[in-house]
């Protein structure tokens, strides 16, 4: 499959805060949702993608040019949407769409005045009295707009409501449609990958601990529930991580085969969720 | 001018919207208090100039702070100098526009009450132009260095220690004497040729220092 955007060994130091040689692949046509908990370094790396800030080293390519060679054209076919929505506050909709709109080479007024609609924005309200779903929206439709064939999206859904979040959810699986589009959106509201991702990369602590195709991740993990009796040395070594309570246990294992080898009948094993996994692994990493 | 630095000149333009009638202001109200005295006339355009230059440069730098331009503007496919480019091109098209209605200004005065309003001095235009480029030249790099309070309150020391030098050098007999023998034609290019160079060289750094700017 064709990848869109290819990052390699990408580093970035700060003070307190580091991205430990990053690496991850995108396929085109596909929803990647880059999950973390808050502070795990998803925002720095959005920000060295789009060379917000500049990368110690590495390289990164964006829809097969070099992102700091070919910043400009990259730009003109990169759908931006963070998670504020910058703009110029006092503006109007149509006000700020006809600044921008020059701006990009593949600008497209009737796409734009058809998802105008569809979203029902209101054209001639200023941007500082959008709510935020009508904010994240007007993003969208400004960078579907210029006919955008990568969106990388950082935190678009926090901070709205289930309603909202799922419009926009909607929204994120219309684009890719055509399978031209490819969609990355970071986020720390895994439901929301759970509904709409394809593929996954778990980040913590500026690392990335595990990625891939969301349902084979999940297919290889297994969450596993039982008493306390169950459990000994030898099943220990197959979980990621325990949780026990005097009632019992519930643990991660990304050794289906060999837990349910070892412990028959006597547990229950259920798919976990992204949420599921990304405790896992991010409490052990934290012990 | 290219296409995409026409269209960043026309959003910095548009963003100040609501601040720039409140500018135009000034050059309209100004002048008037300006009663006819030779020496006071030909300054009231310098200062007028400043006052803009300095609520101006303000003005861009809030509106940056307010909306988070660095970050709007760098994720559109436009070159970061060219971002620069704009800027500079755009406080030059307000001094410009500035500087017309100062001129329209001093010449309603003069008609309606010519005891009272002298015409306007085009003589000082040159050097109004090398004084905004002074302060273009002292206030946009150092805002791209430091945060707006910082920047703004340094950029008044180094201007006052600036002018304060200029005024020093003026004084100077040698100095003087050459210009009181230079024809003004002389002078004014004079004046243009530094007002360029302060241009290039500032626009030049404020480049450099913001194409290392991390958002």
């Amino acid at each position: 499959m064709e990848t869109v955007m290819n990052v390699n060994q990408l580093c970035k130091s700060y003070k307190d805060f580091s991205l430990k040689s990053i690496n991850f692949q995108i396929k085109k046509g596909t929803i990647t949702g880059f999950v973390g908990p808050n502070g795990s370094g998803k925002t720095t790396t959005i920000k060295c993608l789009l060379n917000l800030i500049r990368h110690d080293s590495g390289n990164i390519s964006i829809l097969g040019l070099d992102s700091i060679k070919h910043e400009r054209e990259i730009k003109d076919q990169l759908g931006i949407v963070l998670d504020v929505g910058y703009y110029y506050e006092d503006l109007t909709l149509s006000e700020m769409k006809r600044l921008i709109a020059p701006i990009y080479s593949a600008w497209d007024d009737k796409v734009y005045q058809h998802y105008l609609q569809r979203f029902s924005l209101p054209a001639d309200r200023k941007i500082k009295d959008l709510s935020k779903g009508m904010r994240m929206k007007y993003s969208i439709l400004l960078a579907i707009s210029h006919n955008a064939k990568l969106f990388i999206m950082d935190e678009p859904t926090s901070g709205l409501d289930p309603l909202i979040r799922n419009d926009l959810i909607e929204i994120l699986k219309d684009l890719i449609q055509d399978e031209e589009r490819t969609v990355f959106f970071s986020t720390h509201i895994t439901s929301d990958l759970d509904k709409v991702a394809d593929d996954v990369i778990f980040l913590f602590d500026g690392q990335i601990f595990l990625q891939g195709e969301k349902d084979e991740i999940k297919n290889n993990h297994v969450i596993v529930k039982g008493s306390n009796a169950l459990l000994n040395e030898d099943a220990e070594k197959h979980f990621i991580g325990i949780h026990k309570t005097p009632y019992g246990i519930e643990g991660l294992s990304n050794d289906k085969a060999a837990v349910k080898r070892l412990l028959k009948d006597n547990a229950t094993y259920e798919v976990p969720t992204i949420e599921d996994i990304l405790l896992y692994y991010t409490r052990r990493r934290i012990q | 001018m290219k296409p995409q630095l026409f269209n960043l000149v026309k959003m910095e333009l548009y963003s100040a919207k609501k601040y720039l009638m409140w500018y135009f202001l000034v050059p309209i109200i100004y002048p008037a208090l300006i009663r006819y005295q030779a020496n006071l006339s030909a300054l009231s355009y310098l200062v007028c100039i400043a006052l803009v230059g300095y609520i101006l440069c303000t003005g861009f730098a809030q509106s940056d702070e307010k909306y988070k331009t660095g970050i709007m503007l760098n994720t559109l496919p436009v070159k970061r100098k060219d971002i620069i480019n704009a800027r500079f091109i755009s406080l030059y098209l307000v001094y410009v526009g500035i500087t017309l209605v100062h001129i329209l200004s001093k010449t309603i005065l003069h008609f309606a009450a010519p005891h009272l309003y002298d015409a306007m001095n085009f003589s000082v235009i040159p050097a109004g132009i090398v004084f905004v480029s002074l302060f273009n030249a002292v206030q946009i790099p150092l805002y791209y260095i430091f945060d707006i309070r910082k920047s703004g309150i340094i950029s008044i020391i180094v201007l006052f220690c600036l002018f304060a030098l200029i005024v020093h050098f003026l004084e100077q007999a040698w100095i003087v004497a050459i210009l009181v023998k230079m024809d003004t034609i002389i002078i004014n290019f004079s004046l243009m040729i530094v007002a360029a160079i302060i241009f290039l060289i500032a626009s030049s750094i404020s480049k450099i220092i913001y194409k290392q700017k991390e958002f």
